[in-house]
């Protein structure tokens, strides 16, 4: 069995009465690039530090190349941190920041010198080299944080949101650039952030968190199309849950009662009669038909009751059944010609829904 | 219109005028007489001369006490300085937040108590255990008094201060005594040295607990209040602006320090 770069089993963590992480259990593979993604207080960062060796978990372990390293100090492990806002040293240079870890190490200062002119033409300061991190901006600060984390050959790269005080444009920019650094050195980068569209962007895998646990482990595509769970769904890019309960199961599908009328779905492990559940449906993967026609198995008939341009796409509310509010997503040549209070019929594709279950 | 301007302005600024001259005239006269050749304070001026300097220098017990005062400063320099630094340190490293206000408004307490009460207090305990007055336990005395001021310096220093840089350096390899070497040493070693500076500050001025303290011994202070029941002398002008001089160094010296580090 070949060894994961990062293995995390049965963890818990507990502050005081509160807990942080709940039996959490995942493994990142050599060379991945993985996400924890999750709102704030997910215990997202809890899990970062614990790998880090900053916090101590209240039960499991953490294995790195196989070496359980759950009690080893953090100056000890053979992995690096990028922090939140930089963390430089501010009375040192870029280069001596750069340099620091491997002055620890007791580098020959030669080797120092090459290794930081590498580590500095990796995040493009090569000019820079020389100023005090007060003298840089956001963006520059967190290059020299990543080069410095860099520098000391980490076996695993943390991250701990370092893009999120960057304005927009800027963040986009890290984005791409961080995951072609990752692809250049082959390296394993765990990556903690609070925005979806980061995770997407970036991510070999994104571990979805939500309070303490892990609620789905998968690719951006799984996550994305094939969410889990209602809660999966909801924090990864918009949807429309449409809610009932199951109302008849064959074997080519299921018949769900829902708050819009009766709607046919794929069938899914485990489904009982009379369960409840949500028809999730992307807002892009709606269609729109004018007037309003018969409702069928995948298309409910409704109003527009709101139209929300967005530049590049139109977004419509439209209400079905006189209270639900459903939203669609569509080009703005799609939309010529709708107003507010015209007849509509939403339809989608079979694979476009998923049938979650309420927990 | 211009003259309501000068108006509403130059009530402020009259005030602001009397303030300053409440504050510092005492202070220049002073400073003015330690110049001049009458042996009274009287005007006019006859003439300019240092000769008062040279008397109050040639005066065998000047220089005794010019000694005990520099001991005692560097004592609580030293003594506060890196007491109260450390303390401070150990203050905003508390996770609980009740404690530490709790703590800091107890290391306050020294400064609130009457000097009075602090320098009997401790002339009651140092002859409970046996220590004989001295320049020993006004050297104690001169730390304690210090302590509040070097302990709210640091504070105010130390709370803007990025504790993951820290967990950055100990990320890269670095033990905690590295950590506190390479990084928490450099960044706090101006603030600690300004703190320190005030504390000397503190103990070249101090009068009553080194009074009640130093037994038979006498620092720049306690000399000139024994002169002064003499009559006033210009001497001890002369000491007085020389003392005067010497703080106002000490306390720039301390706030420029602070303020580069911030």
């Amino acid at each position: 069995m070949t060894s994961h770069a990062v293995e995390v089993v049965g963890l818990s963590k507990r502050f005081g009465s509160m807990t942080a992480l709940e039996q959490i259990d995942f493994k990142i593979a050599d060379g991945e690039f993985v996400s924890l993604l999750g709102a704030s207080g997910c215990g997202k960062s809890t899990l970062l530090r614990i790998i880090s060796g900053f916090d101590r978990p209240s039960r499991g372990q953490v294995l790195i190349y196989g070496e359980d390293l759950t009690n080893r100090l953090p100056e000890r492990r053979p992995t690096n941190m990028v922090f939140q806002r930089g963390a430089l040293f501010p009375h040192m240079s870029v280069r001596e920041n750069v340099g620091y870890g491997l002055r620890l190490r007791g580098v020959q200062r030669a080797q120092i010198n090459a290794r930081v002119d590498e580590m500095l033409a990796l995040v493009r300061l090569e000019a820079l080299g020389d100023r005090d991190p007060a003298q840089l901006s956001g963006g520059q600060a967190q290059r020299v944080a990543l080069a410095r984390a860099l520098a000391a050959e980490p076996r695993v790269l943390l991250l701990d949101e370092p893009l999120s005080a960057l304005d927009l444009k800027l963040r986009q920019q890290m984005q791409l650039e961080l995951r072609a650094i990752q692809k250049r050195l082959g390296a394993t980068f765990v990556f903690v952030t609070h925005d979806q569209t980061e995770a997407l962007v970036m991510s070999d895998r994104i571990a979805i968190m939500n309070a303490g646990r892990i609620e789905q482990y998968g690719t951006p595509r799984d996550i994305y199309r094939r969410p889990s769970s209602i809660f999966v769904s909801d924090f990864v890019g918009a949807t429309n849950l449409l809610r009932g309960h199951v109302s008849g199961l064959s074997a080519d599908g299921v018949t769900l009662d829902t708050e819009v009328g009766t709607l046919h779905a794929a069938i899914g492990p485990g489904l009982q009669l009379g369960q409840r559940v949500a028809l999730s449906i992307r807002p892009e993967a709606i269609r729109v038909g004018r007037g309003a026609g018969a409702s069928a198995d995948r298309q409910i008939a409704g109003a527009i009751a709101e139209i929300v341009y967005q530049g590049n796409s139109i977004r419509l509310r439209v209400v079905v059944a006189g209270s639900v509010s459903v939203w669609v997503e569509c080009r703005d040549e799609e939309a010529d010609g709708l107003g507010i209070g015209n007849d509509v019929t939403l339809s989608w594709a079979a694979g476009a829904a998923n049938l979650l279950r309420e927990s | 219109m211009g003259d309501e301007m000068v108006k509403s302005r130059l009530l402020p600024g009259l005030f602001v005028a009397l303030v300053l001259f409440y504050l510092y005239a005492p202070i220049i006269v002073i400073v003015f007489f330690s110049f001049t050749t009458s042996p009274r304070l009287s005007l006019p001026v006859e003439g300019l001369t240092l000769a008062w300097y040279a008397r109050a220098f040639s005066d065998p017990l000047i220089p005794m006490a010019l000694q005990n005062s520099a001991i005692l400063a560097l004592l609580s320099a030293v003594g506060g300085g890196v007491a109260g630094a450390a303390f401070a340190y150990g203050l905003v490293t508390l996770r609980n937040r009740r404690w530490r206000d709790a703590l800091l408004s107890a290391s306050m307490l020294p400064a609130i108590v009457p000097l009075l009460v602090i320098g009997i207090a401790l002339a009651v305990f140092f002859r409970t255990i046996g220590l004989p007055q001295g320049l020993t336990g006004a050297a104690v005395g001169h730390v304690l008094v210090s302590l509040p001021f070097v302990i709210l310096t640091m504070n105010s220093r130390l709370e803007s201060f990025d504790f993951t840089i820290l967990e950055a350096a100990r990320d890269l390899g670095a033990s905690r005594f590295q950590a506190f070497r390479d990084i928490t040493l450099p960044l706090i070693r101006p603030s600690v040295v300004g703190a320190a500076l005030l504390a000397a500050a503190l103990s070249l001025d101090e009068f009553v607990i080194t009074w009640f303290n130093i037994g038979s011994q006498q620092t720049v202070p306690t000399l000139v209040w024994g002169l002064m029941r003499r009559g006033i002398d210009p001497s001890v002008n002369a000491i007085a602006t020389f003392l005067l001089v010497l703080l106002t160094c000490l306390v720039i010296g301390s706030n420029l320090l602070n303020k580069r580090n911030s």
